[in-house]
C-alpha cells in the first residue's frame, strides 16, 4: 500500500489498491509540480528520498489515520527523480464507509507525509539555478 | 565505535557523498556527532542549526546517544510532497 517509484504515478491503480466494498467513499490527493514558486520559475524537479526510512514512515502514517479516522483502506505513493510540470510527485487515496471520514483522513495524510517522511526536492529553474526546498 | 553517516539533499552535496563511515567515541550524542562533521564539512556551519537526524530509520532529538553499529542519517528539512 505504500511505495517510491521512479515513474509517472496512475491515480487509477492507486484507487483500485484501496477499492473495497465496504467503501462508500474514496478520497484521493494528488500532489503535482507547479511552474512557479514565488517569481522562480520552475522548469521541472527532481526528488530524492531515503528509501527505507520514508517507507517506514509511510507506514507509520497509515497506522496514525487508521487510529485517527473511520476508514477502510489507505495508499501512498511518492515518485522520485525527474518529475516534470503538471505531472504528479504524490498521490494518497483513502477509502472509508463515509465521506467524511475519507476526506479528513486524506487531509491528515499528506500533511503528516510532509512534515515526517524524508524525501527532498530541488527546483530546476529557466534561468540555470538549482535550489533545495523545504516544506513550511 | 564504528557508524555509517547518511547525508542527502543540500547536505549529502556538501559531504561530496552519500554515505560515510566515522569511528567515534563511545557516549557521542547527536550533537557531538553534528560537531564532528562540521569539523569534516565546514561548509555544513550555514545549515547546521535546520539539520534533522535518524537513527536506524527513527527520527532522534541531538541529546540522543549514539549505538555502536547504528545507521546515521542527516538531513535539511523534509520537502516531499
Amino acid at each position: 500500500m505504500f511505495e517510491i517509484v521512479n515513474d509517472p504515478i496512475s491515480v487509477e491503480a492507486i484507487l483500485k489498491k484501496v477499492s473495497t466494498s465496504k467503501a462508500g467513499a474514496i478520497s484521493t490527493f494528488v500532489g503535482v509540480t507547479r511552474n512557479y514558486t514565488g517569481t522562480n520559475k520552475v522548469d521541472y524537479l527532481v526528488y530524492e528520498a531515503y528509501h527505507s526510512m520514508s517507507m517506514a514512515m509511510m507506514e507509520q502514517i497509515g497506522e496514525e489515520t487508521r487510529e485517527k479516522f473511520d476508514i477502510e483502506k489507505i495508499a501512498i505513493t511518492h515518485r522520485i527523480g525527474k518529475v516534470v510540470l503538471e505531472e504528479a510527485s504524490v498521490v494518497i487515496a483513502v477509502s472509508a464507509g463515509h465521506r467524511a471520514a475519507a476526506i479528513n483522513a486524506c487531509h491528515f495524510a499528506i500533511d503528516r507525509l510532509k512534515e515526517l517522511v524524508p524525501i527532498w526536492k530541488k527546483e530546476f529553474m529557466s534561468d540555470g539555478r538549482q535550489e533545495w526546498i523545504a516544506n513550511s | 565505535m564504528k557508524i555509517k553517516v547518511l547525508a542527502f539533499a543540500h547536505l549529502r552535496e556538501i559531504f561530496g557523498a552519500g554515505e560515510i563511515s566515522l569511528e567515534l567515541k563511545d557516549g557521542t550524542n547527536g550533537e557531538g556527532l553534528l560537531d564532528i562533521l562540521e569539523e569534516k564539512y565546514p561548509e555544513m556551519k550555514k545549515i547546521r542549526r535546520f539539520l534533522k537526524l535518524s537513527m536506524n530509520g527513527a527520527y532522534i532529538v541531538p541529546d540522543t546517544e549514539i549505538i555502536d553499529g547504528s545507521e546515521v542519517a542527516v538531513f535539511p528539512p523534509v520537502s516531499g510532497g
